[in-house]
């Protein structure tokens, strides 16, 4: 089969790979429709994560038709239309039943491995490095579905693939960072990074109730499209990110404050992240925390930080006092996909919301490496690529 | 035209032929680190720059540092202080054409002939890289109708106390 293959930093090619078979009587074996890039895989794509080995299949954003299952899979059939969460859940070990399925005790294989370097195991994920499992993506034409059981969320007839797909990432990702903020009815939600996890935290903090969403960045189409759901804007290459947070908040600061950025924050002017950046050149350090560091500042006393984005490693100078005389509460974390996936579906069923405002891009499998670019370069108003085997 | 196109290259490979060439480049700095370093008096003699051993090591570090840099994500400022390094080594092996000697004073015309070809390559790639990875290909699109909201935006009174609550602590899927 087709897909694309990572062969180092900056190096992904669309390459002819043996076509994935069941391996366990758990698995399914799944033809995609449709998968996309999401911004993690810039991270992997830029090698910012470690333990990613040439050879890997990316992708963790899919979907598609059942072809095979094995013996031991009893809530899938062939024929049936499915998204794959990111995450691997076995459904019975103590982290999946409490529901906190990015923290599934089973499904990493590389679990000793994770074990020493995180110090408990995280859950096995798709097209990811070998610190969560190295299990193939989804950006290919199949792909293997270890614990298909409790890996996988049923797609109603009435939606089309592209209102289904984020189902398994970025939807639940920005939904999970508003619900992280426990949203009052007197909120301001401040959301870093209008990209595709922030245009969905935006979102979902408007529909948990939020009295103000202001969205932070420096990319007029992005801030345009947080605007069209009724967002403020801040361009932070324009403006000072703290006075105007202020300005908005009648000097109190966001009560809560959402990072959809993560590590490769960019904010060229401010001295922080030029150290940053010239470590990340000489390779001395792996995060830029210039937007972490923002937060904290900013977020008024008592507030909460949550913080889909993703980091992986040290991160460097962390006013952490700060943080402490304030009281802010930290909340994080890979998303727990299916924990929130019942009722994300009914709200796009019931047209509440629909998720595939967000695609810009929609192109053949075989133009993946080139997209993977685009995204990456933020040409052509490019914030969401759907690629279709 | 399609975006892939767009931004500079094959579509089914995400690596251009620029990014490739300064890899190469970067690959080369670290050769060149080590001749700095191991041999500087041989250097020294060859180009009529006896007495300057010590700023020939010291180039050794400056090589290696540019082959690190251009070989992480910041590979376009990575490549004009390449170049930059091209133009330094220029001014100082230049110093080595007052030589009497004419063998070195060959070998110096030489040197310099090649550093001009490092320093046009150098420059060509970083040109390229940055053309290739600004923003302003394509006019921005308007998405300004894209609110995601079929049935309109939500106002902040339809998130009743229970629908929050629920989206706090949904049934849960397992067991
Ligand atoms: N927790 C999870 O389970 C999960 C799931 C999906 C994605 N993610 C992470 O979420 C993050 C965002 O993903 P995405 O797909 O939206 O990526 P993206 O790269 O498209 O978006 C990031 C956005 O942040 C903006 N930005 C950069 N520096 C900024 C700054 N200093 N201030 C404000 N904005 C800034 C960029 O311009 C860009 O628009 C990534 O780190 C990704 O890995 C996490
Ligand atoms: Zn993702
Ligand atoms: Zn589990």
């Amino acid at each position: 089969m087709k897909a694309l293959v990572w062969h180092g930093k900056e190096d992904i090619r669309y390459d002819t790979v043996p076509d994935p078979e069941i391996e366990d009587d758990r698995d399914a074996i799944i033809k995609v429709t449709s998968c996309a890039i999401c911004g993690s895989d810039l991270h992997l794509f830029h090698n910012f994560i470690p333990a990613m080995k040439p050879g890997d299949i990316m992708g963790h954003e899919m979907m598609g038709e059942v072809v095979e299952v094995g013996r031991g899979v009893t809530k899938l059939r062939k024929g049936e239309r499915v998204v794959i969460p990111f995450t691997i859940n076995c459904d019975e070990c103590d982290q999946c039943r409490r529901g906190n399925f990015s923290l599934c005790e089973r499904s990493n294989r590389n679990k000793a491995l994770a074990d020493k370097v995180f110090g408990h195991t995280t859950a096995g994920l798709f097209g990811y490095t070998h610190l969560t499992g190295g299990y193939s993506g989804g950006q290919a034409d199949y792909l293997r579905v270890p614990f298909a059981d409790g890996t996988h969320i049923k797609v109603p007839d009435s939606l089309t693939d592209e209102q289904a797909l984020f189902l398994g990432d970025i939807f639940p990702t920005g939904w999970q960072a508003a619900v992280q903020c426990d949203i009052q009815r007197s909120d301001v939600v401040a959301v870093w990074g209008a990209g595709p996890v922030g245009q969905m935290a935006v979102r979902s903090a408007l529909i948990l109730g939020a009295r103000k969403v202001v969205t932070i960045d420096r990319l007029k189409e992005r801030l345009d499209m947080a605007a069209a759901a009724g967002s403020e804007t801040i361009d932070f290459e324009e403006e000072s990110v703290v006075e105007r947070l202020n300005e908005l908040t009648d000097g109190k600061g966001p009560d809560k404050c959402i990072d959809a950025v993560g590590l490769e924050a960019h904010a060229a002017s401010h001295l922080d992240s030029m150290m940053d950046r010239m470590k990340q050149m000489t390779m001395t350090a792996n995060d830029r925390a210039h937007v972490l560091r923002e937060m904290i500042y900013v977020c008024r006393g008592g507030g909460t930080l949550s913080i889909p984005g993703v980091y992986s490693g040290l991160v460097d100078k962390i006013p952490f006092g700060m943080a402490m005389n304030k009281g802010l509460t930290f909340r994080m974390g890979q998303t727990h996909v299916r924990r929130w996936t019942d009722d994300l579906t009914r709200r796009i069923e019931e047209g509440e919301i629909d998720p595939s405002f967000v695609i810009t891009h929609s192109e053949t499998l075989d133009q993946g490496p080139g997209m993977y670019r685009t995204f990456r370069n933020k040409q052509d108003s490019c914030v969401k690529v759907v690629l279709k085997p | 035209m399609n975006a892939a196109t767009l931004s500079g290259g094959p579509a089914d490979r995400s690596m251009t032929w620029s990014l490739r060439a300064a890899r190469l480049m970067g690959w080369a700095s670290f050769g060149l680190a080590v001749a700095f370093v191991a041999a500087p008096g041989r250097i020294a003699r060859t180009f009529g720059l006896e007495g300057k051993e010590n700023l020939i090591r010291s180039f050794g570090a400056q090589e290696a540092m540019a082959g690190i840099s251009v070989l992480s994500t910041e590979v376009t400022p990575a490549m004009w202080s390449r170049a930059a390094g091209d133009v330094i080594h220029i001014g100082t092996l230049a110093t080595g054409l007052r030589t009497d000697d004419s063998r070195q004073h060959r070998n110096v015309v030489v040197g310099l002939a090649a550093l001009a070809g490092f320093l046009l390559v150098d420059s060509l790639i970083a040109a390229k890289l940055g053309s290739e990875r600004t923003r302003s290909r394509g006019e921005a699109r308007d998405y300004s109708g894209r609110s995601g909201f079929p049935k309109g935006r939500p106002s902040a009174a339809s998130a009743s106390a229970a629908e929050r609550q629920q989206a706090r602590q949904p049934a849960m899927a397992a067991g």
